[in-house]
């Protein structure tokens, strides 16, 4: 029994005989799936750019309602915001004590231009109606997020039973709660975030300043770099990787097989 | 032609040739190759990119005599400025007076100029050797501007910036934007050093790291889109706590 073998190259060209039909229907298939892909995207990049860019900025908020609860921690890093917030809550009978990080000092040779941050914080804290006796200076050189959770962590093991909610910025939410969730595992479930009105731009137009761009983009990369550093990027990157690898292996191997089938007699 | 089918069709399966090395798998073995020294050459000399990167954020402009300094911003630019002056005191320390923030509202803190002069007097430079210049500026654009009235009101000085390391081509691209050709060529820049990194160090601590970014970032956007068409609202605090309230209460309801 003669059989003859059509050997077929990658691409779809044939080589010693000619292109078998089904691999250059498949072909086809696949460009014009492709190209349909391409038009859809671009066509959902004009006419959806101001829905994406919102859901963008919209991700990055996970904050909720403030509830009443025990502590309510003001997150370093925005003075001029944050600690409002806070105080706002007191007043409001939502919040018993506010918690207010401990900040990095500066260490010798550095001009002292202005004082503590949390320093500042507590004095927004007693001229915006917040008793002294209700602000708690926690923690020890707070420089990042991380620092805060542990020293939100450590008020909290004290007393089992309280609450609290976490204050910061809109877009900055998400990341602390990551953040505070890895470092007070099942704990995490007693904390809330309250997002502090977003200032300087809006997350309805923050594409359209540099002050908004720089805020989304920046949070986003931070929260790469964080999933990266702290969590298992590293691990899902080597496995998106392999995947990809055990994928295109795949297809190789499958090419292959159909460029070698038996010809019909 | 018929015979020439048949030896190709009764032929036995048609395999690569087995050469010393295929074709497709040297071009492979090429690109791995090629991967693996990119790779080598990125462990090896990482450092030398790193610095390369963060050399990119940063331009030196020294051009002689400068009879005005003007602290932009930048870590040791009070004692940088303190030395300059003493080292020739016919110089003149420009500060620029920024937008008061809230907690100037609050009088919880000075204005920084305020800030800045006291901290420039604390270091011998006396109050006259001091100029102040603008108003309410809100970001580098509206500061430049501000400076381009102080140089046209001084049209012979060469004036020293001090500022940040890695934010000092972001500063030059912005005042190139506000300036004219000839009142750039009237400054000098002196990027300063941080406390806790520079070029040759940056990847090595987190505020490095974030301080390179950032820095990207704002030249970027400097770059790509330059000055604000409009500024964003800024609230004051009763407007803030409003705003709070409004959401508090909106909430709950």
């Amino acid at each position: 029994m003669t059989q003859r073998i059509v050997s077929q190259r990658t691409k779809g060209q044939a080589s010693g005989g000619r292109i078998l039909p089904r691999a250059g229907l498949a072909n086809k298939a696949l460009s014009l799936v492709l190209g349909v892909a391409v038009v859809v995207f671009l066509a959902l990049a004009v006419l959806g750019w101001r829905p994406l860019m919102q859901s963008a900025v919209d991700w990055l908020d996970v904050g909720t309602t403030p509830v009443p609860c025990d502590f309510v921690m003001v997150l370093g890093g925005g003075p001029t915001t944050r600690p409002l917030v806070a105080a706002a809550m007191v007043r409001l009978g939502l919040a018993r004590t506010v918690l207010v990080p401990h900040m990095r000092r500066p260490r010798a040779g550095e001009e002292v231009f202005l004082p503590p941050e949390d320093q500042i914080t507590r004095e927004v804290l007693l001229r915006r109606g917040v008793p002294a006796d209700r602000v708690r200076i926690v923690g020890q050189e707070c420089e990042h997020t991380e620092a805060e959770a542990r020293a939100l962590k450590e008020c909290l093991d004290r007393e089992p039973k309280a609450t609290a909610a976490v204050v910061t910025d809109a877009f900055h939410t998400r990341r602390a709660r990551w953040i505070f969730r890895r470092v007070m595992g099942a704990d995490a479930e007693r904390l809330r975030f309250v997002s502090a009105p977003t200032e300087g731009f809006s997350p309805t137009s923050w594409w359209r300043t540099e002050e908004g761009i720089r805020a989304v983009l920046y949070e986003y990369l931070k929260v790469v770099a964080y999933v990266f550093y702290y969590g298992r990027g590293v691990w899902w990157a080597a496995g998106a990787l392999g995947l990809a690898a055990a994928i295109w292996a795949g297809c190789r191997w499958r090419r292959r097989g159909q460029g070698a089938v038996p010809a019909a007699s | 032609m018929n015979e020439d089918l048949d030896n190709v069709t009764n032929a036995p399966p048609t395999r690569e040739p087995k050469g010393p090395v295929s074709p497709r798998r040297a071009r492979w073995v090429l690109w791995l190759a090629a991967a693996g020294l990119v790779l080598a050459v990125a462990v090896v000399s990482h450092r030398a990119i790193l610095r390369a990167a963060a050399n990119l954020l940063i331009v030196e402009i020294e051009q002689g005599f400068s009879d005005a300094v003007w602290l932009a911003d930048g870590d040791h630019r009070f004692q940088t400025a303190a030395d300059l002056y003493q080292e020739d005191p016919r110089r003149v320390i420009l500060i620029g007076r920024s937008f008061p923030d809230r907690l100037v509202e609050l009088g919880i803190l000075p204005p920084r100029e305020e800030v800045a002069r006291s901290r420039l007097e604390e270091r011998g430079v006396p109050a006259g050797a001091i100029e102040f210049f603008g108003e309410k500026c809100r970001d580098i654009w509206e500061t430049g501007r501000a400076f381009k009235g102080w140089m046209a009101a001084h049209p012979r000085s060469r004036i020293l910036i001090l500022c940040d390391r890695f934010r000092s081509r972001q500063t030059l691209l912005a005042l190139e934007q506000v300036l004219d050709a000839d009142e750039i060529a009237r400054i000098g820049i002196r990027p300063l050093r941080g406390y806790r990194y520079d070029e040759t160090n940056w990847w090595k601590v987190r505020s490095g790291v974030k301080g390179f970014v950032s820095a990207w970032l704002g030249l970027w956007c400097v770059w790509a889109f330059g000055e604000p068409p409009q500024r964003p609202e800024i609230w004051t605090v009763d407007e803030y706590e409003a705003e709070i309230a409004r959401r508090i209460q909106g909430a709950s309801r």
